[in-house]
C-alpha cells in the first residue's frame, strides 16, 4: 500500500519540477543583458564626442603612405610606395567615427537644449566625411550610420558630387543652428577642440565650407562659386588663436597614447618610424628654393650637414646613389603636438585662390601674404625673417594666374605640414606642389602619384554590388590612377621641372 | 586490476523469479592467475535472466531446467557459454579478452549500458592507456586512439589547452569541442583569456585539471545521436569520464603510481648561415668607433638580405659594448642551447575499500612540470574523495569532492607576434648574432636598459623569458552529491547536484623597457576569474519486464544548468618606483569587470525497449530553454531514436567463426544555443581618458533580437562484428549530419557603421565513416599474444549555405591569409593570393622580370580539414612483459604557415642560403592580353625569395599538413605474483614510456624549417589551419611505476 501512495506523490513532485522551466524563463531577459551595456537613455553624448574628436584628430598626422604621397616624408623602411595595396583607412572611419557621430546626432535631435551639440556633431561629421570621399571618390553616404534597428546591410555608394552637395548643405545648416544662447548645453570640456564655444564652431564650419567649395572648383564651378559667395565674408578663422587645433597631452601624460604618435615611437624604442622619418623631397626643395626661414625649424640636416629630401619610387640603382635624407626636426617629435584641423593661414590661402579665380573680390596678394605671415608666426619665425621673406620673390604673388596659384598652393603645402590627407587632395586638385618621382616602373599609377585610393578589398566581399557600381562609374575602374569627380583640372599632374633627370636635388 | 575497476550493474535485465526452477552456483576466476572475478554477469542464454557474481566471484542463479546454457561475461574478458546439464556447481575460469572493448559502456547521465544495446557508436578507453605514457593534459592522450576524434595540442607547451573535435566541425561560431562530463556532471572546459592569432598566453583549458590516475574509463559519445540527452551542450559529442570508485566489499587497498619523464625538443628550427642583415646582398654597414678605432657597424635592421658573411670585424650599434665581432654565422647550437630539457614528475596515491554498505576512494596527486622554455613551469595537485553508501535498502547516496590546485609560471606567449612570442623572436635573430650576447644580464645592458640587436620588434628572447613574465593560479572545486531512491523494484528516482567552481588569477608583468606603447614604462595585467557552473538533475526511472520477451525502461528528467562567469581585470601602467611591480605603484590603472550569466532549463525523457535481449529501441526527447536566445525563442525541442539489432542472437548463428554481429541505426537532433549577450545593442564606456575626459563608443555589433537555436540533425548506421572467438572485431559507422540555423556573427561593410551582425543562417554538413578493427593475429596459450588495433575515420564537411549575399565567413583574418567558410567548400578554407599566371599557366613576373607577382584576385589555397585520420596500435605481451606502440596519421589538409612566410620574408630560412645564380623565369604581362617571356638571371635573393612574402603570395606558404607520428611507445613489465609474495605488494608494474617519439612523415618543407605541422595557437577549429611559430614540440621519455598493496 505504501508504495501505491508514494508513486503519485513522487510523480507530482516530478511534474512540478518539470514545470519549473516554463515559468523560469521570466528572468532570462535580464540574465542575458550585459550589465555594462549602456542604453540610449543613459548614454552621455559628450563621451562619444570626446573619443571621436581625439581619435580622428590624431589621424591628421599621417606618416604612412599618405604621408609619402603628400611628399612630406620619406620613410627609410618603405618599399615601392606606388604599388597596389589595400587601404582600409580611411574607410574604417565609418565604424570608428561616423557611426558614433550619427549616434550623437540621433541622441540630440529632439532636445532643443542640445541643438548646439547636434550641430557640432554634424560639422565634425562633414570634416570626417570629406577626408573619406576625397580619398576614394564615391562612397556610401545616405544609407549609412543608421541605428542598428534600421540598418542597411549593403549601403549604396553615393556619388561624390551628391556627397559634396550634402556636406556643403550640412555645414550651412549646422552653422546657422549654432547659438550662443545660455540655454544651450554645449559639450563643455568634453569638446577638446573648442571647449564648447559656439562661435568657434561656426567659424570652423564656415572655414571648412570654404575649403570644400574650392575643392569642387574644377568640377562644378557654380557649386564652388555659390558657397564661396556665401562664406567669403562670413565669420571665418581669422587668426592663430582661432585655429581649430587638437593638442596632444605633453610628456607628463599618464597615458602615452595621448601624446604625439611620433614621440610614442621614439619612446618605444622603435626608431624605424618616428625618429628616422626623413623629409620628403617637395618639402625640402620648397623650403630651400626660397630661403624659407622655416627650413631649420621644420628640418634637421643629414650627417653631411646638408638638406636633402627623400624621393619615392627610386630604382635600386637610384637608391644606391641617393644620399641620406634630412629628417623632420625635433619640434615634431616632442610629446606635445598640435594636430591642426584648419588654421587661419589656410583660410587666407583659400581666400587668395577664390579671388584669383574670380569668385570673390579682394586683394589676392594680401591674403597670400597674410597666410604666409600667420603660418610662419605659428612656428615662431622671427618677425624680421617674415618681413624679409615677404619682400623676396616668393613672398609676393606674381606671374600668370596659374603661376600665382602654384605659389598659393605651395605655401599652403608648407603651412599644412603633417596634414597629409589634405595636401594629397590639394595636390591632385591643383597639380601643386610638383613632385619628382624616381624611375622604378609603377604601372598602377601611370608612373605618377596616385589619383585616389582603391576601395578596400573586403568591400568586394561585404558589399559587392555597392562597390562594383562605384568602380564601374570610375573611368578606368577601381584603380589608383582613376580620377574622382572633383579631380577635373586639365593637364594635371604637372611634371616636376627635373622629372626625368637624376639626381633631382641638385 | 580490471575487476576492481569496473563493477557492472545491469538494472535492465534483472528478472523476476520463475517457478519450477533450481539453483546453480559456482565461482568465477581469472584463468591466468586464478583470482576470483567479482561482478561477472551470469545470464541464462537467450533470455534476459541473469545475476552478477559477488565480490569473491561467487554466484548463484536459478535455472528453469537442465537444457539451458549459462553465459558468463565480464568486461575485458572473453565471454563463455556453458551448458548446465544436471550440474549444480559450475566453476569457470575466464580468459582476458583480446580486445579492449568493454561490454558495458557509460552513456548519457552516467547510465551504464550494455554495449550491445547501443544503437549508436560509442568507443571507450580504459584508464591504463592514459596513465603510462601520459600527457599533462589528458585530452592529448585521445590522439590516435578513437576513430573520428581529431586532437591537436596547443602550441603553448604541455600545460596548455588541447583542441578536440569529434566528427568534424559543425558550428561556424560555436566552439565545436565536445562536452566533458565527469561522473555524470558536465565540467567547464573554458579557455580563459583565450589567445588569438596575434598574441596571448594559453592559460590552459578545463580538462587539464583532471588527474589521469583518477580515470577509470573515458567513453566517447560521438555526435548528437549519442549525446541527445546532454542537449545543447552535447551537440558536438560528449566525452564521458568515469573516475575510479572502489567496489563495495573490498578490503582496503592502496595504489601508488609514479611517473617520471623528461621532455626534449624534437623539432628544431633550421636557418641559413651565409648572409647577414641588410638588402641587395650588400653590406649596409654604417661606421662606429670602438676604443678610438673606426669599424663598420651594423644598424637596427632585421631582414637578412645583406652581404655574405666574410668574417670581417664589425660593431653592432645596439650592442656596442661587445666591441668588434666577426661578421660570420654563429654556431649551430645557438638555438638548441636556448631550450632546456623539461621534466614532468607525477605521483599519485589512492586508498580505496568498502564494506557491505559503503565504498570509498581517496586519492592525492602531485604533478611538477618544468618546461623547455627557461623559467616556465607548471604544477598541479589534485585531491579526490568519493564515497558511496546504501543508507537503507532503498536509498543509495554518492558524493564526490575533487579539489584541484594548479598553476604555472611564465607560460609562453603564442601567435605571430615576434614582439612577444619567444619562438618567433628566436626565428628572426640575424645569423651573425650570438644568442649569448643577448643573454647577458638576462637581456639587459650594463646600465640596466633593454638590450637587443635592434630597437623595437622582434624582442630579445631573453628579455621575453625574464622580463615579460606571467604567473597563474587556479583553485578548483568540483563537488557532486547524488541520491537514488528505489520507490519500488521497478521505479527509482535520482536527484543530483553537481558544482564546478574555480577561481583563477593571472598576473602578467612587462618590465619597464619592454618595447611597445603601453609597456615601455612597465605594465602589470592582473586578472581574476571566478567561474561557477551548477547542474541540478532529477531523474525518475522505471524499468522492468513488460512481458516474457519485452524489457523496458523509461526515464523522465529535468535539469537546470546555471553558469556564472566573472572577470575582474586591472591593468597598471607606468610604474612610479622603478622595478616595483604592484598595482598600487602604477600611475595609470585601468580596471574592468565583466559578468556573464547563462541558464538552461531542460526537461527530457528517454525510453528503452528491449526484445529478447537482441533488439533494442531507444527513444529520447528533450526540450531546452536557454537564456542566451532571443525573447520568445528561448525554447527548443529535439528528439532521437536508435535501434540496435543483434543479428547473431536474433538468428542464432553464433559460432566460433562469427562470434557476434550487430546492426545499429540512429537518428537524432540536437539543438545548440548561443553565447550570451548577442541580443541587445548599446554603448560601452571605456576607461581611457583624454585631457581628463572620458570616452564611450557605440557597440560595434548589430544584435540579433530574435536569435534562435542552431539545430543539428544526424543519421547514423553502423555495425559491430566479431569473428573467430573475438580474435577479430570490426566496428563500422557511417554518419551524416547537418547543422542548420547557424548562429554567427557575419562581417559587415564598414559603411554600415557596424563591424558585424549576429544572425541565424547557413548550414554545415558533415558526413563520414569510422572504422575500428581489433585483431589478435597471434595468441599462444598464456604466453605470447599480439593484438593490433586500427582505427580510421574520414570526415567530409561542407558549407552548404551561408547568408544570402555573403559568400564568405571569416574565422581568422590576417593580412596574409584568412581561414574562412565558403558555400560549397569544406569547413575552413584557406583564402589568399596565388601566383599570378598567364592564361596559359606561366608564372607572371613583374616589369623588370626580377620577381614573381601575386594574382589580382583572392583564391582558395587549401583546406584545413584532414582527408582522413588513422591510428594503429600494436601490443605484444609475453607473460608479464608487454610492448605497445601507437602510430597516428593525419592525411591531407593544409595549413597556412606563418613560420614559412616570415623565414622567407626575413631571409632566415635555410632554403634561402643559396643566393647566387638565381633565375626568375616567367612572362611579363604587357597589359593588353599579351605576355612576353622573360628570363632574368642573377637576381637577388630578396627578389627571388622575399618578394614572394612581401608580395603576399600566399600560395607559397600553404603547406601540406599530412603527418604520421610514432606517438606512444610503452614497454611494461607486470611482476609475477610469486615474486611479489615476499614483498608487501599485491601487484606491481613498471613501464618505460615515450610520447611523441618522432615524426615518421611530415611535409619536406616542415622538415626543412624544423617546425611541427600539428600544433595550434588556440583550441578553435580554424586555428588548426594557421601555423604560427609554435614552441618546438617535445619528445618525452620516462618510466611509470604502479604498485598496489
Amino acid at each position: 500500500m505504501k508504495t501505491v501512495i508514494k508513486i503519485p506523490i513522487t510523480l507530482s513532485v516530478l511534474i512540478a519540477l518539470l514545470c519549473i522551466p516554463l515559468s523560469c524563463t521570466d528572468g532570462f531577459e535580464e540574465l542575458n543583458t550585459n550589465p555594462k551595456l549602456i542604453t540610449d537613455d543613459d548614454i552621455k553624448p559628450s563621451l562619444l564626442f570626446t573619443r571621436v574628436l581625439k581619435e580622428s584628430g590624431f589621424d591628421i598626422l599621417n606618416v604612412g603612405r599618405i604621408g609619402e604621397f603628400s611628399s612630406y616624408i620619406k620613410r627609410g623602411d618603405s618599399g615601392n610606395m606606388l604599388a597596389l595595396t589595400d587601404f582600409s583607412e580611411p574607410f574604417n572611419y565609418y565604424t570608428a567615427y561616423i557611426e558614433n557621430l550619427a549616434a550623437i546626432i540621433r541622441l540630440t535631435a529632439d532636445d532643443p537644449e542640445l541643438r548646439n551639440q547636434n550641430a557640432m556633431a554634424r560639422i565634425w561629421k562633414v570634416w570626417v566625411y570629406h577626408r573619406m570621399t576625397d580619398a576614394y571618390g564615391d562612397i556610401p553616404y545616405t544609407e549609412v550610420a543608421t541605428s542598428f534597428d534600421d540598418i542597411v546591410l549593403y549601403p549604396k555608394y553615393d556619388t561624390q558630387e551628391s556627397i559634396y552637395v550634402d556636406m556643403l548643405k550640412e555645414l550651412k545648416e549646422a552653422a546657422s543652428a549654432l547659438s550662443t544662447s545660455s540655454e544651450q548645453k554645449g559639450f563643455g570640456a568634453a569638446d577638446v577642440l573648442f571647449a564648447g564655444d559656439a562661435d568657434s564652431w561656426k567659424r570652423f564650419a564656415n572655414s571648412l565650407r570654404l575649403r570644400l567649395a574650392l575643392r569642387v572648383r574644377y568640377a562644378d564651378e557654380t557649386m564652388a562659386q555659390q558657397n564661396v559667395g556665401d562664406v567669403f565674408s562670413s565669420s571665418l578663422i581669422a587668426n592663430n588663436d582661432q585655429n581649430a587645433v587638437i593638442t596632444s597631452e605633453g610628456p607628463d601624460a599618464a597615458d602615452l597614447s595621448n601624446t604625439n604618435p611620433l614621440y610614442q615611437e621614439v619612446v618605444n624604442g622603435n626608431p624605424g618610424a618616428g625618429s628616422s622619418i626623413s623629409a620628403g623631397l617637395a618639402l625640402v626643395e620648397n623650403l630651400l628654393n626660397n630661403d624659407d626661414p622655416r627650413l631649420t625649424i621644420y628640418l634637421e640636416p643629414n650627417n653631411d650637414l646638408e638638406y636633402i629630401g627623400g624621393a619615392i619610387n627610386l630604382t635600386a640603382e637610384e637608391k644606391a646613389l641617393y644620399p641620406q635624407s634630412s629628417k623632420w626636426s625635433q619640434y615634431f617629435r616632442n610629446a606635445t603636438y598640435d594636430f591642426n584641423v584648419i588654421q587661419a593661414s589656410e583660410v587666407n590661402f583659400l581666400k587668395a585662390e577664390a579671388v584669383l579665380a574670380g569668385m570673390a573680390t579682394g586683394d589676392a596678394n594680401e591674403f597670400y601674404q597674410n597666410g604666409i605671415t600667420l603660418a610662419m608666426q605659428q612656428y615662431g619665425v622671427d618677425p624680421a625673417d617674415i618681413t624679409a621673406f615677404l619682400s623676396s620673390p616668393a613672398g609676393v604673388l606674381s606671374g600668370t594666374d596659374e603661376e600665382k596659384l602654384e605659389m598659393i598652393i605651395t605655401q599652403k603645402y608648407l603651412a599644412l605640414i603633417g596634414d597629409s590627407y589634405e595636401v594629397f587632395a590639394e595636390h591632385r586638385r591643383t597639380g601643386y606642389p610638383r613632385v619628382w618621382i624616381g624611375s622604378e616602373p609603377a604601372a598602377e599609377t601611370n608612373n605618377a602619384l596616385p589619383r585616389r585610393l582603391p576601395y578596400p578589398l573586403i568591400e568586394y566581399n561585404l558589399n559587392a554590388q555597392g562597390v562594383e557600381g562605384a568602380a564601374g562609374r570610375l573611368t578606368g575602374g577601381d584603380k589608383m590612377k582613376s580620377r574622382i569627380w572633383w579631380d577635373a583640372k586639365a593637364g594635371v599632374p604637372f611634371a616636376h621641372p627635373k622629372q626625368g633627370t637624376f639626381p633631382p636635388y641638385e | 586490476m580490471k575487476k576492481i575497476l569496473i563493477f557492472a550493474i545491469f538494472t535492465l535485465c534483472v528478472s523476476q523469479v520463475f517457478s519450477q526452477e533450481r539453483s546453480v552456483s559456482g565461482t568465477v576466476t581469472d584463468a591466468s592467475d586464478g583470482t576470483p572475478l567479482p561482478g561477472v554477469n551470469v545470464i541464462i542464454k537467450g533470455s534476459s535472466t541473469g545475476v552478477s557474481a559477488d565480490f569473491d566471484g561467487n554466484y548463484t542463479i536459478k535455472v528453469p531446467n537442465n537444457n539451458v546454457s549459462l553465459e558468463f561475461s565480464y568486461i575485458g574478458y572473453e565471454s563463455q557459454s556453458v551448458a548446465v546439464g544436471s550440474r549444480s556447481v559450475i566453476n569457470i575460469a575466464l580468459n582476458t579478452s583480446s580486445t579492449e572493448l568493454s561490454e558495458v559502456v557509460v552513456t548519457a547521465f552516467g547510465i551504464e549500458r550494455e554495449k550491445k544495446a547501443l544503437g549508436y557508436s560509442a568507443q571507450e578507453i580504459v584508464g591504463e592507456s592514459l596513465t603510462e605514457a601520459r600527457e599533462v593534459n589528458v585530452a592529448n592522450s585521445l590522439k590516435g586512439k578513437v576513430a573520428g576524434v581529431f586532437v591537436t595540442s596547443g602550441s603553448g607547451g604541455p600545460a596548455g589547452s588541447t583542441f578536440v573535435q569529434i566528427r568534424g566541425s559543425s558550428s561556424l561560431s560555436g566552439n565545436n569541442q565536445p562536452l566533458y562530463v565527469v561522473d555524470g556532471i558536465p565540467i567547464s572546459n573554458d579557455n580563459l583569456n583565450q589567445t588569438n592569432i596575434f598574441a596571448g598566453r594559453d592559460f590552459g583549458d578545463g580538462i587539464k585539471d583532471i588527474n589521469p590516475d583518477d580515470i577509470a574509463t573515458i567513453s566517447v559519445l560521438k555526435g548528437p545521436n549519442a549525446a541527445a540527452l546532454y542537449g545543447s551542450r552535447g551537440a558536438n559529442g560528449v566525452i564521458l569520464i568515469t573516475t575510479k570508485k572502489s567496489s563495495s566489499k573490498k578490503r582496503m587497498g592502496v595504489t601508488y603510481n609514479s611517473n617520471t619523464t623528461i621532455e626534449m625538443v624534437n623539432v628544431m628550427p633550421k636557418f641559413q648561415n651565409n648572409y647577414g642583415v641588410g638588402y641587395d646582398d650588400s653590406f649596409g654597414f654604417g661606421t662606429a668607433e670602438y676604443e678610438g678605432v673606426e669599424y663598420p657597424a651594423q644598424g637596427g635592421g632585421v631582414d637578412s638580405w645583406g652581404g655574405k658573411f666574410d668574417g670581417r670585424l664589425i660593431l653592432i650599434n645596439n650592442l656596442i659594448d661587445l666591441g668588434p665581432v666577426p661578421y660570420s654565422a654563429q654556431p649551430k647550437d645557438n638555438l638548441r642551447d636556448f631550450y632546456n630539457v623539461g621534466s614532468t614528475l607525477t605521483n599519485t596515491i589512492a586508498v580505496d575499500g568498502g564494506s557491505e554498505k559503503i565504498n570509498y576512494r581517496v586519492s592525492a596527486s602531485t604533478l611538477h612540470n618544468k618546461g623547455i622554455i627557461p623559467n616556465s613551469k607548471f604544477a598541479r595537485q589534485t585531491f579526490t574523495a568519493t564515497f558511496g553508501a546504501d543508507v537503507s535498502d532503498r536509498l543509495h547516496v554518492e558524493t564526490k569532492a575533487n579539489y584541484v590546485k594548479s598553476g604555472a609560471d611564465n607560460r609562453p606567449i603564442v601567435g605571430v607576434s615576434s614582439g612577444r612570442n619567444v619562438a618567433a623572436a628566436l626565428n628572426l635573430v640575424p645569423r651573425n648574432i650570438d644568442l649569448a650576447w643577448l643573454a647577458m644580464n638576462g637581456g639587459r645592458n650594463e646600465d640596466g636598459s633593454y638590450r637587443n640587436y635592434k630597437g623595437g620588434s622582434p624582442t630579445n628572447p631573453f628579455w621575453l623569458i625574464n622580463e615579460v613574465t606571467s604567473e597563474d593560479n587556479r583553485d578548483r572545486f568540483v563537488g557532486l552529491l547524488s541520491a537514488t531512491y528505489k520507490i519500488t523494484d521497478w521505479l527509482n528516482i535520482m536527484g543530483r547536484i553537481g558544482s564546478d567552481s574555480y577561481v583563477e588569477t593571472q598576473r602578467q608583468q612587462y618590465s619597464a623597457g619592454t618595447p611597445g606603447g603601453s609597456y615601455v614604462n612597465g605594465r602589470l595585467d592582473f586578472d581574476t576569474y571566478r567561474v561557477n557552473e551548477l547542474n541540478t538533475d532529477v531523474l525518475l526511472t522505471a524499468n522492468g519486464k513488460l512481458s516474457t520477451d519485452f524489457t523496458g525502461s523509461l526515464s523522465l528528467g529535468a535539469t537546470q544548468y546555471k553558469r556564472r562567469y566573472e572577470r575582474s581585470a586591472t591593468i597598471g601602467r607606468n610604474m612610479n618606483i622603478p622595478e616595483l611591480y604592484t598595482i598600487e605603484n602604477a600611475d595609470l590603472v585601468f580596471p574592468s569587470y565583466s559578468l556573464i550569466r547563462k541558464e538552461i532549463q531542460s526537461v527530457f525523457m528517454t525510453g528503452q525497449l528491449a526484445y529478447k535481449n537482441y533488439a533494442f529501441l531507444d527513444l529520447t526527447a528533450r526540450n531546452d530553454w536557454s537564456s542566451t536566445l532571443g525573447e520568445g525563442n528561448y525554447s527548443f525541442m529535439y528528439p532521437s531514436a536508435s535501434l540496435s539489432y543483434v543479428l547473431s542472437d536474433a538468428f542464432n548463428f553464433n559460432s566460433n567463426a562469427i562470434t557476434f554481429s550487430k546492426l545499429r541505426l540512429s537518428y537524432a537532433q540536437a539543438g545548440n544555443d548561443a553565447d550570451p549577450y548577442q541580443t541587445k545593442g548599446g554603448y560601452t564606456v571605456q576607461s581611457n581618458t583624454f585631457q581628463g575626459q572620458r570616452f564611450a563608443r557605440i557597440n560595434g555589433s548589430v544584435p540579433a533580437t530574435d536569435l534562435k537555436n542552431e539545430l543539428t540533425t544526424s543519421f547514423e548506421i553502423g555495425t559491430d562484428l566479431r569473428f573467430f572467438n573475438n580474435r577479430l572485431s570490426l566496428d563500422f559507422t557511417y554518419y551524416n549530419s547537418k547543422t542548420s540555423n547557424q548562429i554567427m556573427q557575419i562581417g559587415l561593410s564598414e559603411s554600415t557603421g557596424f563591424g558585424g551582425l549576429y544572425l541565424n543562417a547557413g548550414e554545415v554538413s558533415n558526413k563520414g565513416i569510422e572504422l575500428f578493427v581489433s585483431m589478435t593475429p597471434i595468441k599462444v596459450a598464456d604466453t605470447f599474444k599480439w593484438v593490433a588495433d586500427v582505427n580510421f575515420s574520414k570526415n567530409t564537411s561542407n558549407i552548404e549555405s551561408l547568408v544570402e549575399g555573403i559568400d564568405r565567413y571569416n574565422f581568422i583574418s590576417t593580412g596574409n591569409a584568412s581561414i574562412i567558410a565558403q558555400p560549397g567548400l569544406p569547413y575552413g578554407s584557406i583564402l589568399g593570393y596565388e601566383y599570378k599566371r598567364s592564361p596559359t599557366g606561366e608564372l607572371v613576373v613583374n616589369a623588370d622580370g626580377k620577381s614573381y607577382v601575386r594574382a589580382d584576385e583572392l583564391s582558395i589555397l587549401g583546406n584545413i580539414q584532414p582527408d582522413w585520420l588513422g591510428g594503429f596500435t600494436n601490443t605484444f605481451t609475453y607473460k608479464g612483459l608487454s610492448l605497445s606502440a601507437l602510430i597516428d596519421v593525419r592525411m591531407g589538409g593544409e595549413v597556412y604557415s606563418w613560420s614559412r612566410y616570415d623565414q622567407n620574408a626575413k631571409g632566415t630560412g635555410v632554403w634561402t642560403n643559396v643566393r647566387e645564380n638565381l633565375t626568375v623565369e616567367g612572362v611579363i604581362d604587357n597589359g593588353d592580353g599579351t605576355y612576353t617571356p622573360s628570363v632574368q638571371n642573377n637576381v637577388l635573393g630578396q627578389d627571388y625569395f622575399a618578394a614572394r612574402s612581401w608580395g603576399n603570395i600566399g600560395e607559397e606558404f600553404v603547406l601540406d599538413a599530412t603527418n604520421a607520428s610514432l606517438r606512444e611507445v610503452t614497454l611494461g613489465y607486470t611482476f609475477n605474483k610469486k615474486i611479489l609474495e615476499s614483498t608487501p605488494f599485491d601487484t606491481a608494474r613498471l613501464s618505460l614510456v615515450a610520447r611523441n617519439v618522432m615524426y615518421l612523415y611530415r611535409d619536406s618543407k616542415f622538415v626543412e624549417m624544423g617546425i611541427a605541422p600539428d600544433t595550434a595557437f588556440s583550441p578553435t577549429a580554424a586555428a588548426q589551419g594557421y601555423e604560427s611559430f609554435s614552441m618546438p614540440t617535445t619528445r618525452s621519455l620516462g618510466f611509470n611505476l604502479s604498485v598496489t598493496f
